[in-house]
């Protein structure tokens, strides 16, 4: 009898202790579920120089964890089109800089932590949505053989063993501290494809509601003691992918704006001022595509994109419309992650109320305003959708502040200076002497939406495209191929 | 003769303009205005019994005899660390200010003009900055060096309305310039990290501002005295230029988009205001045969410093306000004088200095935070009409931590130590 009281008694100040251990965070073990900006994921490709500042990284080295393992792959990474994203020139025409940004040359990275026995700690899958990290697995030994596809490469890279979902892997890895930043790619494939289309590019809000709620469920039941924080979406226009490129362009006697041309070729449409035109258009403007020839352009439209019977044609416009549609989406998926956190104890922070207030007002950092303007602006890379390691510290220490209020702990922010003087510990990046060629465009699209068809984004396709569907046009000089 | 002396004058009071000033009063007030007074811990409002009293209480020199002269100076030097907090510049960043000394210059004169009314004129320097960074420091992008120089020129009237109580008026005319360094940043493209493109130095001209000033004195039963002063805001527009130098980089595309947009190698046009302070003092002092006490409470108007615009004329993207958001601040000080011989005098003084500067403000240019100061001073008497005051002066800053929330992004705490050093004669003739 007193044995089994005493057992009773200890039972209960384990339950007290455990109690009071998710009240105040153990960090002990920390798992990360998300997507590509949970993987640090940069620059179009997923490579250790990114890799290792990833905020889950981060978080990790803040919490005093020494251990934290990552599906890294060497320098210069896996890409979607190849290898990460490089800068290489700055040009100056017509008084405008053009950035000449493409895949860095030679051979793709390979996995160095590819036979890890356990499960990695930071689970983030470049291109997963929220249901992707509930269903699908992942074979490594695709990738170690060579026999890649870029459908699920990612997927290969970080899940291995071919039986076990990220939710599954991280319940697995008893991780006292979960983070779930999902729901990004179930809204941003509509804004780099160009396309928004409820199931094909958005997902619906009923089955976000329920992936999500599954999600989180499923980590509150298995892991009753452990803190869980998750993190909102941002809109789509915060990103230079999206924000960069204007509607229009500027006569520079009159200051009138010149509306781009959207539409078809038989059936132009010029974009209105509340359009936006995504980096993708950048090599086909180059070419005078989507500029009026009044303007000194070619005439011809941007592409918009569609879907037909071979499949969904990546665009480069997103129209008013579209937008409102994504930012729609974007709206339904942050209320159901804020409710859903709120049925299972876990705490939220607000990415898309902390972007929206870096478009707006910036950061200031050590007197330097960090802005979310494409290259200059310092917080995002040079894929206009991710994050540079500057801008993943950034991040960091958002989560950092938000875990502190909540559970009362005194994690150290990030130390900035290093990412942004270079003084201190982090290596910099080489020198190398940059357009966003429609290589690097193709590269941040496929990354998100892998069938897509880019047939509309390679300038001389456009142009066939254009010359055989306008059989009134004068000069026909043939392509080659 | 006449003549000689007035142009005498003049050239020192020139010669004290090109002196460089600090911060030690709270904000950058400066009120180390008279050896003497210094001892006293700058309670002085209510004794004012010689020529300084042009500054802490000007109804004071309607008791002067005869016509009398003040010239001195307070030799300043300050000490200040920056111990870095994350996320910028982050733990274990430290960095010393430069170590600069400080010459403040004071002139006063006064005489009678009839037995009741009597004149003085005052020059000494009401306000100053001088903050100096090391020029590889983690806050370059938000201040490198700051000089502010304020000097003025303060004409008074007193009139002995009764034996016992005299009301002054005064006009004080601020002549001051502003100079402001500062590396300029810019993230390059290649690196994605900050790359120091350039220095802008912002220098103006010395421009003038018009103010007034007010005292009371009134001598009570008993020893005991009063002394009320108020001086008004004294608001001055700067012009200047703005010259901004280009450092190459090592990536000569990015430099030369850099140099397409700023100006460098001009000196394009800068314009900027500063809306000083008002004072008001309230004194209260006793004086025995040998001992005397005096306790003075100041408010300053800081509120009036509520941003810092500095335009650069056709370049808006260059111009930039800096919020500053002070609010009016409060000075507790006391002083005692033990007179131990007819030619000795001892002082000693206490002050309580609050800060106006709120947290987010705290900052390289004015790391300001709430002080308090010990002071000890000696009155000798050289001759029957020439007297020499010395005085020590330590003050010790309140450790003041930017908490995190400094407006610039540069956090951390600043500790910061001061000794000041004056020497003053006073003249009868």
């Amino acid at each position: 009898m007193r044995k089994i009281r005493t057992t009773l008694l200890l039972g209960l100040v384990a339950a007290l202790a455990a109690g009071a251990a998710f009240a105040q965070a153990n960090f002990s073990k920390y798992e990360a579920l998300g997507d590509s900006l949970t993987a640090g994921y940069s620059a179009g490709a997923l490579t250790k120089f990114y890799q290792d500042y990833s905020y889950p990284e981060l978080l990790a080295k803040q919490f005093g964890i020494t251990s934290f393992q990552q599906p890294t792959i060497s320098d210069p990474g896996i890409g979607s089109y190849g290898t990460v994203l490089e800068l290489t020139a700055l040009h100056v025409v017509n008084g405008s800089v053009v950035p000449v940004i493409g895949p860095t040359p030679g051979n793709s990275g390979q996995p160095i932590n590819a036979t890890l026995p356990t499960s990695y700690n930071n689970l983030g899958i470049p291109g997963a949505n929220a249901g992707d990290l509930l269903t699908k697995t992942g074979d490594i030994t695709k990738l170690l053989t060579g026999n890649i596809d870029p459908n699920t490469i990612m997927f290969d890279l970080v899940l291995r063993d071919a039986q076990h979902t990220a939710i599954q892997q991280a319940i697995g890895a008893a991780p006292t501290f979960v983070t779930v930043w999902a729901g990004n790619n179930d809204v941003l494939n509509a804004a780099l494809t160009g396309v928004a289309l409820e199931g094909v590019t958005l997902t619906p809000a009923a089955q976000f509601q329920q992936e999500y709620t599954t999600l989180l469920g499923a980590l509150r039941q298995n892991l009753s003691t452990a803190a869980i924080v998750v993190g909102t979406v941002p809109d789509v226009t915060a990103i230079p992918f999206v924000s960069t490129i204007k509607p229009y362009l500027i006569n520079p006697a009159t200051g009138a704006h010149i509306p781009l041309l959207g539409g078809t070729p038989t059936a132009i449409v010029p974009l209105t001022e509340q359009d936006y035109v995504t980096l993708g258009a950048s090599s086909l403007l180059a070419q005078g595509i989507g500029i009026p020839l009044e303007a000194g352009g070619t005439g011809l439209p941007l592409p918009e994109g569609s879907v037909d019977a071979t499949g969904l044609h990546a665009g480069v416009i997103l129209r008013a419309s579209e937008i409102a549609a994504i930012q729609a989406r974007t709206n339904d998926i942050n209320g159901i992650i804020s409710a859903v956190a709120g049925q299972v104890g876990a705490k939220v922070v607000d990415f898309h109320a902390i972007f929206a207030n870096i478009v707006a007002n910036g950061v200031l950092v050590g007197g330097i305003k960090l802005e979310s303007t494409f290259l200059t602006g310092g917080i995002f890379g040079y894929d206009g959708v991710h994050p540079q390691r500057l801008g993943y510290a950034i991040v960091a220490n958002e989560w950092i502040k938000v875990i502190n209020g909540a559970y009362g702990t005194n994690v150290p922010l990030v130390d900035l200076r290093p990412f942004l003087t270079g003084e201190g510990t982090l290596t910099t990046v080489s020198a190398k002497s940059a357009v966003f060629t429609s290589e690097a465009a193709i590269s941040t699209i496929k990354l998100f939406a892998p069938n897509a068809l880019t047939d509309k984004l390679q300038p001389e396709q456009v142009v066939r495209h254009h010359l055989t569907a306008r059989m009134d046009r004068a000069a026909i000089t043939p392509l080659s191929p | 003769m006449r003549m000689a002396r007035r142009m005498g004058f003049l050239a020192l009071a020139a010669c004290l303009l090109l002196v460089p000033a600090a911060s030690f009063g709270a904000g950058f007030a400066l009120f180390e205005h008279g050896a003497r007074a210094v001892g006293l811990g700058g309670a002085f409002g209510a004794t004012a019994d010689d020529p300084t009293a042009i500054y802490f209480n000007p109804a004071g020199i309607a008791f002067l005899e005869g016509t009398q002269f003040a010239l001195g100076t307070e030799l300043i030097t300050e000490s200040s660390t920056f111990n870095g907090a994350n996320p910028y510049p982050g733990q274990g960043y430290s960095v010393d200010m430069k170590k600069q000394i400080f010459v403040l210059p004071q002139l006063y004169l006064t005489g009678a003009l009839t037995p009741d009314l009597h004149w003085g004129i005052g020059a000494y320097a009401p306000f100053g900055l001088g903050t100096w960074w090391p020029d590889e420091y983690a806050g370059k992008y938000v201040s490198k060096r700051v000089d502010l120089k304020v000097f003025n020129v303060n004409p008074t009237l007193s009139y002995k309305v009764t034996d016992n109580l005299a009301l002054a008026a005064g006009i004080d005319y601020f002549y001051s310039n502003l100079s402001l360094t500062q590396s300029l940043g810019a993230i390059n493209p290649y690196t994605q990290q900050v790359a120091e493109v350039g220095q802008v130095h912002l220098y103006t001209d010395f421009k003038g501002g018009f103010g007034w000033n007010v005292g009371l004195l009134g001598k009570l039963d008993g020893g005991f005295s009063i002394g009320a002063t108020y001086r008004s805001n004294v608001k001055i527009n700067y012009t200047g230029n703005a010259s901004f130098t280009q450092f190459p980089t090592g990536y000569p595309d990015f430099d030369a988009i850099v140099g397409s947009q700023i100006p460098f190698g001009t000196k394009p046009t800068a314009k900027t205001s500063i809306k000083f302070p008002d004072e008001k003092r309230i004194a209260l002092a006793w004086h025995g045969s040998k001992l005397g006490i005096e306790a003075d409470v100041m408010r300053m108007g800081w509120s009036s410093f509520q941003d810092l615009p500095v335009e650069v004329v056709g370049y808006p993207l260059l111009s930039q306000t800096r919020p500053e958001k002070y609010t009016d601040s409060d000075c507790y000080r006391l002083g005692v004088e033990y007179k131990a011989s007819p030619s000795l005098a001892l002082q000693f003084g206490l002050v309580d200095d609050k800060s106006p500067v709120p947290t987010e403000s705290v900052s390289p240019l004015l790391p300001d935070a709430e002080r308090k100061g010990a002071s000890i001073g000696a009155s000798i008497g050289l001759s029957p009409k020439t007297r020499l005051d010395v005085s020590y002066f330590y003050l010790k800053f309140k450790d003041r931590s930017t908490e995190g929330i400094n407006s610039d992004g540069y956090d951390g705490t600043y500790k910061t130590t001061a000794n000041l050093l004056g020497i003053t004669v006073v003249h009868k003739f």
